[in-house]
């Protein structure tokens, strides 16, 4: 028995030093109302030849924003997707944070509905150092797909 | 008298009516919808938001791939807008960032626009060319040198020559931006030039910018940071002044002599200095070879004029008496 939690424990290492060495990450998220910020660091080492960023969200409600940054703080990509409902934008003077008089010209009047984005960036010889994507949900109701990969082929 | 009012009477309809119109043509494969979306970016920091609260116009895309844009766009300024398609099963309020399926680009627009979109050579809205149209051609170029430096950059990952690249960057849009003769360039140069850690370079070209064209939403909030930036020095300005008044009206009521003790006369002013040297009537009626009667006399008129009660009080004069003997 100790010998097969050992040999698992092995496989499970192993797995986790080849994602490691490969440089890819994939992470989802399920907002469910959520108001939070999330962060996923990305060490660079100085001679990798290209870094892959690729987001995908959808979102029902609320407002999604993703940032990707340089080790100086430095913007290198960055969207938003927001969908206001009657009842996120009620209960404070701007609803979600967002200037609702931004919006006074919108054919789409009160029926607001969903949002979706998506974004590719690809750096090549990006900067050595520690790389940031901040996500920042604000009463959001959606999902992100985020792909990360470190290539140096 | 009656012309200028019969071309007012012209006009004023056409100025009402004016509405912008954007001819295109897109390439679309059947994953896309055949419908084209156009964006109204209410702040240069939303360029890459995407809400359906966002959309004041949409068209149908024919089947050879034009479109027509028409309206109005509200505010009266020009105004940096986004042109959209969405794929199917997408909601309208879809943007794609990079890669081959871009799916927007960016125009500067006015209710008073025509502008002709010619057809991507590259992807949907890729490289497309507005002629005729200088604004538009500005806000290209400035994507131009954007795209121009993003090569640049990938030349070489160390952090020195990336921050050599950043700041050679900045410098050059900032400089287009204080030369261009349109707003919106001029800004979208500036948005290009931001990154990050450079902000008191950028806030300052912002107001530069707020400086040389008229009032545009855009520009609030620079606006609003100058104003409070004027509204502080006047307040530290008129504080200052204050200050300046309430000293000089001290130094001048310091350095002028009471209204009573400009009354005196010349006997009374010998009188009152010897009073502040504390001597009796009868030192003072030996000294002036008067008599003290008069003496006593002297110091009730010089009290009476100076509204004190006291030889005490006479000191209050110190200064003046010793002025009034020089």
């Amino acid at each position: 028995m100790k010998k097969i939690g050992l040999l698992f424990s092995l496989l499970i290492s192993t797995f986790l030093l080849t994602a490691q060495d490969n440089g890819n990450m994939e992470v989802n998220f399920d907002f469910k109302n959520a108001t939070e910020t999330k962060e996923i660091r990305i060490p660079i080492s100085p001679d990798l030849k290209q870094l892959k960023f690729y987001f995908s969200g959808k979102i029902k409600a609320g407002r999604l924003k993703v940032v990707i940054l340089d080790p100086n703080g430095k913007k290198e990509g960055t969207f938003r997707l927001e969908s206001l409902t009657k009842e996120s934008s009620a209960g404070s003077e701007k609803g979600n944070g967002i200037d609702t008089d931004a919006y006074s010209y919108s054919i789409v009047g009160d029926n607001y509905s969903s949002a979706s984005g998506s974004m590719n960036k690809d750096i090549s010889k990006p900067m050595q150092g520690q790389w940031k994507v901040e996500i920042t949900a604000t009463k959001l109701i959606g999902v992100l797909m985020s792909k990360i990969h470190q290539n140096n082929d | 008298m009656k012309l200028p009012l019969c071309f007012f009477i012209i006009l004023l309809p056409i100025g009402l009516t004016a509405q912008y119109v954007i001819r295109g043509s897109v390439d679309l494969d059947s994953t896309w919808e055949r419908k084209v979306y156009l964006s109204l970016i209410p702040d240069l920091e939303d360029i890459h938001l995407c809400s359906e609260q966002l959309i004041i116009a949409q068209a149908d895309i024919q089947s050879d791939g034009s479109f027509t844009l028409r309206g109005k766009v509200f505010p009266d300024q020009a105004h940096l807008v986004r042109i959209h398609v969405s794929k199917k099963g997408d909601p309208p309020a879809t943007l794609v960032i990079g890669g081959k399926e871009e799916n927007h680009c960016f125009l500067a627009l006015s209710n008073d626009s025509d502008l002709q979109l010619e057809k991507a050579t590259t992807g949907l809205f890729d490289h497309f060319e507005i002629p005729g149209d200088p604004r538009n051609r500005a806000l290209y170029f400035v994507d131009s040198l954007r795209q121009y430096f993003t090569v640049i950059d990938t030349a070489f990952s160390s952090l020195a020559y990336k921050e050599m690249v950043q700041e050679e960057r900045a410098e050059t849009l900032l400089n287009y931006a204080d030369t261009c003769r349109f707003l919106l360039p001029s800004l979208y140069a500036i948005y290009h030039a931001d990154w990050g850690t450079n902000r008191q370079q950028v806030q300052q070209a912002r107001t530069r910018i707020a400086e040389r064209f008229p009032p545009h939403p855009y520009l609030r909030d620079t606006m609003q940071k100058a104003d409070q930036g004027t509204g502080r020095v006047s307040l530290w300005g008129g504080l200052f002044l204050l200050l300046a008044v309430i000293a000089a009206v001290l130094a001048f009521v310091r350095r002028r002599p009471p209204s009573g003790f400009k009354e005196l006369s010349f006997q009374e002013k010998k009188i009152l200095a010897f009073l502040h040297e504390g001597k009796t009537n009868k030192e003072i009626a030996g000294r002036l070879h008067i008599e003290p009667s008069t003496v006593k006399s002297h110091v009730y008129n010089i009290y009476q004029k100076l509204e004190i009660s006291s030889r005490k009080e006479v000191g209050k004069f110190g200064r003046w008496i010793e002025k009034g003997m020089e």
